[in-house]
């Protein structure tokens, strides 16, 4: 349908005119300007700030939102669970999406413990936090941790489902390469209380167990450290050709949670517990993989920290 | 008549009785009334006595790694149950008994022990004689539960979840599992098409599996319980 205006002269100069006119309104409305109540439209929220509403809103606290919290997640990833073959795909000038959802299992009645899942679908892993906050009524003990920790990673090579009520949080690949890469060599050092804590879980399993040290031999131990995200540490005890695990719900620089250490400890034997592939054992669960066992010796020897126990003036 | 031999007591001679008595509980102490403890387990010789001990040494309890809440530890427990009644009762179509159990038989301590110390369910094992025994740091770590169980005044989470594996133990021995299997309807993880019921269980990580053809229950099916993974198995044809 044709509309004529009028003169076409005049028409001429009066399209110019309300085009611009249009585009001012049009404008306008962008920034923002009076609408018809009068008042002013308060500019559109920056992307921080619309990423924390839309995480509060789903229950992801600030801490889980921090650069510095997800570099250390990746960081714990990368030592102990990542291939090389996982990175290499990742370019350098793009972002790492971490889909974090708030789960909300069934608690005991005083139990305020908290939980995250993490989804990275660049890495092929689901992450479970969990930042505890019970009593343990029975040894009149707290269970409260100031972090999140992992208590679980899986693999996923399949297509990863991103779940309702998740918020995306991102990293940049290039600052997370340069993070892990100047931390590639620092040492993480237990303390001297968890060392001291260690060798007399030692001491007490080395009358336990009836094992036979010699006297003129030192028996030497490395220790994986402590990761502020993870409340598990590796010790591999050279001299005996094991591997021992300690892990607990609860943070392992607690005093309390080494007077109980029989819940804590798992031993594993390199000469009869190591396997290739578990399909060799289809169905048992007491056998660690090469992958496993070099991933922990990674930690415990290359950047962990060695001490020894020397006897017998420190072995009964 | 009398009895020559009787010695009746005076009046003093009890008086004197009495404060004998008095002074003994006071230096000796009154006898203790000896407490119900509140969790016990069966004696690890009898059937139900080592199973109990097997669902316990599989799930945490509060404090340790992996522990969640008493329903899951406990729910972790009968999945597991389910899994050696499973190995025994419901092989799947496809499969020997001998690809699912690395045993054949329906004794259900033969399933707990196939594979020897390092075998099927670590720790548990027949020795030389025969008998079915268990490594001696799950022995520790039992009875240190036990010990947690019975403090205080007042049953806690430790003794339920003590009393609900010896519970579970006995009924099974006795007329088998009331409780039903959630996982026996499974029939699709992912894509892929499976026989439903979990074969295998693996405690705490997530990242590995047990190979061959078991495969990890996914979250939306309640796969992890108690600190495991649950597995069921690939299908395959008859």
């Amino acid at each position: 349908m044709k509309y004529r205006i009028g003169n076409d002269r005049i028409t001429w100069r009066l399209i110019p005119c309300a085009l611009g006119l249009c585009v001012l309104s049009l404008t306008a409305s962008l920034q923002g300007a009076t609408p018809e109540n009068g008042k002013e439209q308060a500019p559109e929220a920056d992307p921080s700030t619309r990423l924390a509403a839309a995480a509060d809103s789903v229950g992801i606290p600030p801490e889980i939102r921090s650069e510095s919290y997800l570099f250390e997640i990746v960081m714990h990833l990368y030592r102990w669970y990542l291939d090389e073959s996982d990175i290499d795909g990742l370019s350098p000038d793009s972002t790492i999406s971490i889909w974090a959802k708030r789960l909300n299992p069934k608690l005991d009645e005083g139990d305020a413990s908290e939980f995250i899942e993490l989804r990275i679908p660049a890495l092929h892993v689901i992450v479970q936090l969990k930042k505890t906050d019970y009593r343990i009524e029975e040894l009149d003990v707290e269970v409260k941790s100031d972090w999140f920790k992992i208590v679980d990673v899986a693999k996923d090579h399949h297509k990863m489902n991103i779940q309702g009520g998740s918020v995306e949080l991102t990293v940049g690949v290039r600052p997370l390469l340069e993070y892990v890469f100047n931390a590639r060599s620092k040492r993480v050092l237990i303390t001297p209380e968890i060392e001291a804590r260690l060798k007399a879980v030692f001491r007490r399993k080395v009358v336990e167990e009836q094992i036979a040290f010699s006297p003129d031999r030192p028996e030497i131990f490395f220790a994986s450290g402590l990761s502020p995200v993870s409340n598990e540490l590796w010790l591999f005890w050279e001299t005996q050709r094991k591997l021992v695990r300690f892990s607990s719900d609860v943070d392992l620089i607690t005093p309390a949670v080494w007077e109980h250490e029989s819940l804590l400890v798992d031993f594993f034997d390199l000469d009869t517990q190591v396997v290739v592939s578990l399909m060799e054992t289809p169905g048992s669960n007491a056998y660690l993989t090469r992958d496993q066992v070099g991933r922990v010796l990674y930690n415990c020897i290359v950047i962990g920290h060695r001490f020894v126990v020397q006897p017998p003036q420190e072995i009964p | 008549m009398g009895n020559h031999n009787m010695i009746i007591p005076t009046i003093e001679d009890l008086y004197k009785l009495c404060a004998l008595a008095c002074l003994g509980v006071a230096l000796l102490g009154a006898p203790e009334a000896v407490a119900e403890p509140f969790a016990v387990l069966d004696d690890a010789g009898t059937t139900a006595g080592y199973l109990a001990r097997l669902l316990i040494n599989e799930v945490p309890f509060p404090g340790e790694h992996g522990y969640v809440s008493e329903e899951d530890s406990c729910a972790g427990m009968l999945a597991i149950l389910w899994v050696l009644h499973g190995r025994i009762h419901h092989v799947p179509v496809g499969y020997t008994q001998k690809d699912v159990a690395a045993v054949v038989s329906t004794n259900i301590l033969d399933v707990i022990t196939a594979g020897g110390e390092r075998g099927q369910c670590d720790g548990f094992y027949r020795d030389a004689t025969g008998k079915c025994v268990y490594a001696k740091r799950v022995g520790e770590r039992v009875t240190y539960l036990l010990s947690i169980a019975n403090k205080g005044g007042a049953p806690g989470r430790f003794s339920r979840m003590i009393n609900y594996a010896q519970t579970l133990a006995r009924t099974y021995v006795k007329s088998g599992i009331k409780e039903a299997d959630r996982y026996a309807s499974l029939k699709l993880v992912g894509q892929k098409r499976v026989t439903g019921r979990a074969y295998g269980w693996m405690s705490d990580n997530g990242y590995y599996s047990p190979g061959g053809w078991f495969l990890g229950i996914p979250n939306q099916f309640q796969g992890a319980l108690g600190g495991n993974r649950f597995f069921t198995l690939l299908w395959r044809s008859p």
